[in-house]
C-alpha cells in the first residue's frame, strides 16, 4: 500500500529538495491571479470581489510557504484544508468579480485550485489528495455550471469540462509521481535494511567475541582466581560464602549498569564528564525511554547527533528524556559554532528527517546553541 | 521513514516519476479533448470532423505505447501523430458555426498540451526538457498551419505555453535542488546500518548476560548456601563447567551446553537435569510440539525453562512444578506452574536478573514472549511462547510482565 503515508514522511530529504517547487507554486499562484485579473480588467464588474480574490490567492500562497517550512513538522490535514479553503474562496471571489459573465478559458480560479492541489501532493497521503481532488472537482464543476446557467454556453457542459481538466490533471499527475517515488523508496529501504541486517549477521561472531572479551576480562580478574583456589583446595571455608556473595554483588552491579545503559548512552557517553556552558552534556533518561524509539527514530537521532559531534573532539550534546502523558518528550541541546544561517543550512536535512519521524517536532538556533524538541509514542 | 532515496538513484527515479506525471496529464487532457469533441458532435454532427476523433484515439494509443516503451523513436512518433491530430483539429475548426468555434479550438489546445506532455525518453533533464519544447513547437506549428489551411488567422494560445513552462520549471528545479539535501542521505543510511549493528550488539549482550547469570552467578549463589567442608561433586562440576565457559568456551558457538541432546531435544534434557537435582517435574501436554521449533529457538526455550526450574527450586519453597507444552499454528508455548510462595513482581530488586536476562531476554531475542502471573502465597505461573517452524519473526512483539492479585 502506498496511499497511507505522505512523501514528506517517506522521503523527507527528497521533499526538502523539492521545496523550491512549492515556493515556485506559491509565487505562480499570486502571479497567475494578478496577471489574469489585469488582463481581463475590462470584464470586471465587481472590483472589491476581485481584490478579495487576489488577497485570498496571496493568503493561500503564504500558507503554502509557512506549512512547507523545514522548521515545521509534517503538514497536517488541517493545514491542507486551510490552504484549499483560501484557494476556493479566491476562486469564488473571482467568479463574483466577473458575474454574470460566462466562464472563459482564462478564468484563473480553476488553475489556482489545480496548482494548490499539486503543491500539496508531497505533504499529504495520496488518499487525502484524491479526496481533495474529488471535492474540488465537484466544486469547480458546480460553480462553472452556475456561471453557464446565467449566460448559457454554445456547447452545454463544455465550460465545465474545460474548468475541471486542470483540477483533475495536475493532482492526478502529482499522485502518480508520488506513488512511483514511494515504490522506489520502499524498494531502496528494503535493500538497505536487508544489507544492514546481513552485515550485522556477518559481524555477529566478531561482536560476540568483543562482548566475551569484555566479560571474561572482568571474570578473569576476580572470579577465576577464586574458583581456581576452590578447586585446588577442594573445600569450602567460612570466608568463601562471604567472598562469593561479594563477587556476585560486584557482577550484578556491572550487569545492572549494562542493563540500564541505552544505545543513546553509548552514542554520547563521551560527553558525560564535559561541560558545555549552559548545556548539560550526556543523557538524562531515568526511565529508560530511549529504548522505546523505533528504528526510524533512532536512525534519525543518531544521524543528527553524529553530525553535531563531527568537529574535532566531538561537539557538545545533551539529551533529556521524560514522559509526557502517555508519550515521551525529548529535548536535545547542542553547542554549535558558526553563523546561524550556515548552521541552519547544514543541519536542515537532518532536522527535516527528524521532523518526519517524530511528532510535535520543533527546533531553535540561538547564539551558539541548538535546541531540538520532539515527541514519540510509547509502544 | 528516515531512509529516503540516495542522490545517485534519485536523479533517475525522480525524472522517471515526473515523466509518469506528464503522461497522466496527457491522458487527462486527451480525455478532455475526446469529451469536448463528443459534446461538439452532439451539437453539430459533421463527417468532416470524424478524422479528428480517429486522430485523438491514435494519439491516446501512442501515449500508451510511449508509456510502455519510452524510447526516443516512440516519443518522436507520438509527436508526429500529435502534430497530425492537431493540424486536423485546427483545420476543421473553421467548419463549425461561429458560436462553436471556441469549443472546437479547445480540442486543438488540449492536443497541443498533450504534445507538451510527451514526458521525454531517458533520464537526462536536458533531453526531457528538449522533448517538451519540441512538443510545444510541433503543436504550435501544426495548429497555426491548420488554421492557415482553413483560411483563418492563427490566434495566440497561452495554455500550451503555460504547460511547457510548468514542465520546464518542474524538471529544472528538481534537477537543481536534488544536489542539496540528498547529499546527506549517505550519513542517514550509515546511521541505519549502525543501528542494526547496535541492535545485534544488544542481542549478543543479552545472551552473554543470560549465560553469565546461568553459570557464574548461579554457582556463586550455590557457594554462599553450601555447607563448609569438602566441595560436593555437584558444586565442583559446576565450578569446573564455569571455568570452562569463562576461559575456554567460544561464545560464538550458540549451543553452549555441549553434549548430545535427548532425541526430543534440549527441553527434555533440561527436565531430566531438574529431576536429577531433586525437583519433581510433571510434564504434560503435546510433546510433539518439541519438534516444531528451529534449533536456536529450542535452545533458547530450554535455557529459559532451566532458569525457571532453578527459580522454582531456589525461591518457591516447593520441590515440584508442572510443565505444560502446547502449540498453535504459529507458536509453541511452555507453561511452568508451581504452587510455591509466589512473589510480587513489582518488588523484585533491579539487580535480580534471572527472569529478565535468562528468561525474558532469551525468549525475546528469538521473537518470543514471556508472561508471568504470580501472587504472594499462591504460586507462580510463567508462560513462554516462541515462534514455531515456518513462521516469520515479527519486528516487535514483547509483551509486558503481568501480575495477578
Amino acid at each position: 500500500m502506498t496511499d497511507g503515508i505522505s512523501l514528506q514522511r517517506a522521503d523527507p530529504l527528497g521533499t526538502l529538495s523539492g521545496r523550491a517547487l512549492t515556493l515556485t507554486a506559491a509565487a505562480a499562484i499570486v502571479l497567475f491571479s494578478l496577471v489574469f485579473m489585469v488582463a481581463a480588467r475590462e470584464d470586471i464588474t465587481d472590483w472589491p470581489a476581485a481584490i478579495v480574490g487576489l488577497v485570498c490567492a496571496a493568503v493561500t500562497a503564504i500558507l503554502l510557504v509557512i506549512m512547507s517550512s523545514p522548521k515545521r513538522g509534517p503538514v497536517s490535514r488541517g493545514w491542507a484544508v486551510w490552504v484549499l479553503f483560501f484557494g476556493i474562496a479566491g476562486h469564488l471571489a473571482s467568479v463574483v468579480s466577473y458575474w454574470p459573465a460566462a466562464p472563459r478559458v482564462n478564468d484563473w480560479g480553476p488553475y489556482v485550485v489545480a496548482v494548490l492541489l499539486l503543491a500539496l501532493v508531497p505533504y499529504r497521503p495520496i488518499r487525502d489528495i484524491l479526496a481533495f481532488t474529488a471535492v474540488l472537482s465537484v466544486w469547480v464543476v458546480g460553480i462553472t455550471i452556475a456561471q453557464e446557467s446565467v449566460q448559457g454556453g454554445a456547447v452545454a457542459g463544455l465550460a465545465a469540462v474545460m474548468a475541471v481538466t486542470p483540477v483533475l490533471a495536475l493532482p492526478l499527475a502529482g499522485a502518480a509521481f508520488v506513488m512511483e517515488i514511494l515504490r522506489s523508496v520502499r524498494r531502496w529501504r528494503i535493500n538497505v535494511l536487508t544489507a544492514a541486517e546481513d552485515e550485522a549477521q556477518r559481524r555477529e561472531a566478531e561482536i560476540t567475541r568483543a562482548v566475551q572479551e569484555t566479560r571474561v576480562g572482568i571474570l578473569n580478574r576476580d572470579v577465576v582466581p577464586f574458583y581456581s583456589e576452590l578447586i585446588s583446595r577442594n573445600k569450602l571455608e567460612a570466608t568463601d560464602a562471604h567472598r562469593a556473595a561479594e563477587l556476585a554483588g560486584a557482577i550484578r552491579e556491572v550487569m545492572l549498569a549494562d542493563t540500564q545503559r541505552s544505545w543513546l548512552d553509548e552514542l554520547i557517553a563521551a560527553d558525560d564528564d564535559r561541560q558545555g556552558g549552559a548545556i548539560r552534556t550526556g543523557v538524562r533518561d531515568p526511565n529508560g525511554l530511549a529504548r522505546l524509539m523505533n528504528l526510524n527514530q533512532r536512525t534519525a537521532l543518531r544521524a543528527l547527533i553524529n553530525t553535531l559531534r563531527e568537529k574535532p573532539g566531538g561537539g557538545l550534546v545533551g539529551v533529556t528524556l521524560h514522559t509526557v502523558g502517555d508519550g515521551c518528550e525529548a529535548i536535545l541541546a547542542a553547542v554549535v559554532d558558526g553563523h546561524r544561517y550556515r548552521i541552519a543550512s547544514r543541519l536542515r536535512p537532518y532536522l527535516a528527517v527528524m521532523g518526519a519521524v517524530f511528532s510535535e517536532f520543533s527546533y531553535e538556533i540561538r547564539a551558539d546553541r541548538l535546541t531540538v524538541r520532539f515527541c514519540y509514542d510509547r509502544p | 521513514m528516515s531512509l529516503g532515496l540516495p542522490a545517485h538513484l534519485a536523479s533517475r527515479i525522480v525524472n522517471s516519476a515526473i515523466a509518469l506525471g506528464a503522461h497522466v496529464v496527457a491522458t487527462v487532457v486527451l480525455g478532455a479533448a475526446a469529451v469536448a469533441f463528443t459534446l461538439l458532435w452532439l451539437q453539430h454532427p459533421d463527417v468532416r470532423s470524424l478524422p479528428v476523433a480517429g486522430a485523438i484515439a491514435l494519439l491516446a494509443l501512442m501515449l500508451w505505447w510511449l508509456r510502455r516503451d519510452g524510447s526516443p523513436g516512440i516519443a518522436a512518433g507520438y509527436l508526429v501523430i500529435g502534430a497530425i491530430a492537431t493540424w486536423l483539429a485546427a483545420s476543421v475548426a473553421s467548419t463549425y458555426p461561429p458560436p462553436l468555434h471556441p469549443a472546437a479550438l479547445y480540442v486543438v489546445t488540449a492536443l497541443q498540451v498533450a504534445l507538451v506532455m510527451v514526458g521525454g525518453p531517458g533520464d537526462r533533464v536536458r533531453s526531457t526538457i528538449g522533448f517538451a519544447v519540441a512538443g510545444l513547437a510541433v503543436g504550435t506549428v501544426a495548429a497555426v498551419a491548420g488554421r492557415l489551411a482553413a483560411g483563418e488567422a492563427p490566434s495566440v494560445d497561452f495554455l500550451p505555453l503555460l504547460s511547457a513552462v510548468l514542465v520546464i520549471v518542474v524538471y529544472s528545479t528538481t534537477a537543481l535542488s536534488r544536489r542539496d539535501a540528498r547529499t546527506v542521505q549517505p550519513s542517514i543510511t550509515q546511521a541505519a546500518k549502525d543501528e542494526k549493528l547496535a541492535e545485534m550488539r544488544s542481542v549478543v549482550e543479552a545472551r552473554a548476560a543470560a549465560l553469565l547469570h546461568d553459570t557464574v552467578l548461579g554457582s556463586l549463589a550455590a557457594i554462599t548456601t553450601d555447607r563448609e567442608g569438602e566441595l560436593s561433586d555437584t558444586l565442583r562440576r559446576r565450578i569446573e563447567a564455569d571455568l570452562d565457559a569463562i576461559v575456554d568456551q567460544d561464545w560464538t558457538e550458540r549451543t553452549g551446553q555441549g553434549g548430545t541432546h535427548h532425541s526430543d531435544g534440549p527441553i527434555v534434557d533440561v527436565i531430566e537435569e531438574a529431576s536429577e537435582i531433586g525437583l519433581e517435574i510433571n510434564l504434560t501436554g503435546e510433546l510433539g510440539q518439541l519438534h516444531r521449533m528451529r534449533d536456536d529457538v529450542a535452545e533458547a526455550l530450554a535455557l529459559a525453562l532451566r532458569q525457571l526450574l532453578v527459580n522454582v527450586q531456589q525461591h518457591s519453597g516447593t520441590d515440584g512444578a508442572e510443565v505444560v507444552l502446547f502449540g498453535e499454528a504459529s507458536s509453541v508455548s511452555v507453561m511452568v506452574i508451581d504452587s510455591g510462595e509466589g512473589f510480587d513482581s513489582q518488588a523484585v530488586a533491579p539487580d535480580r536478573f534471572g527472569l529478565r536476562h535468562s528468561v525474558q531476554g532469551r525468549i525475546e531475542a528469538v521473537g518470543g514472549t514471556v508472561r508471568v502471573w504470580s501472587t504472594p502465597g499462591k504460586g507462580t505461573s510463567v508462560l513462554l511462547t516462541v515462534p514455531s517452524l515456518g513462521r516469520r519473526d515479527s519486528d516487535d512483539e514483547s509483551l509486558p510482565m503481568e501480575r495477578t492479585s
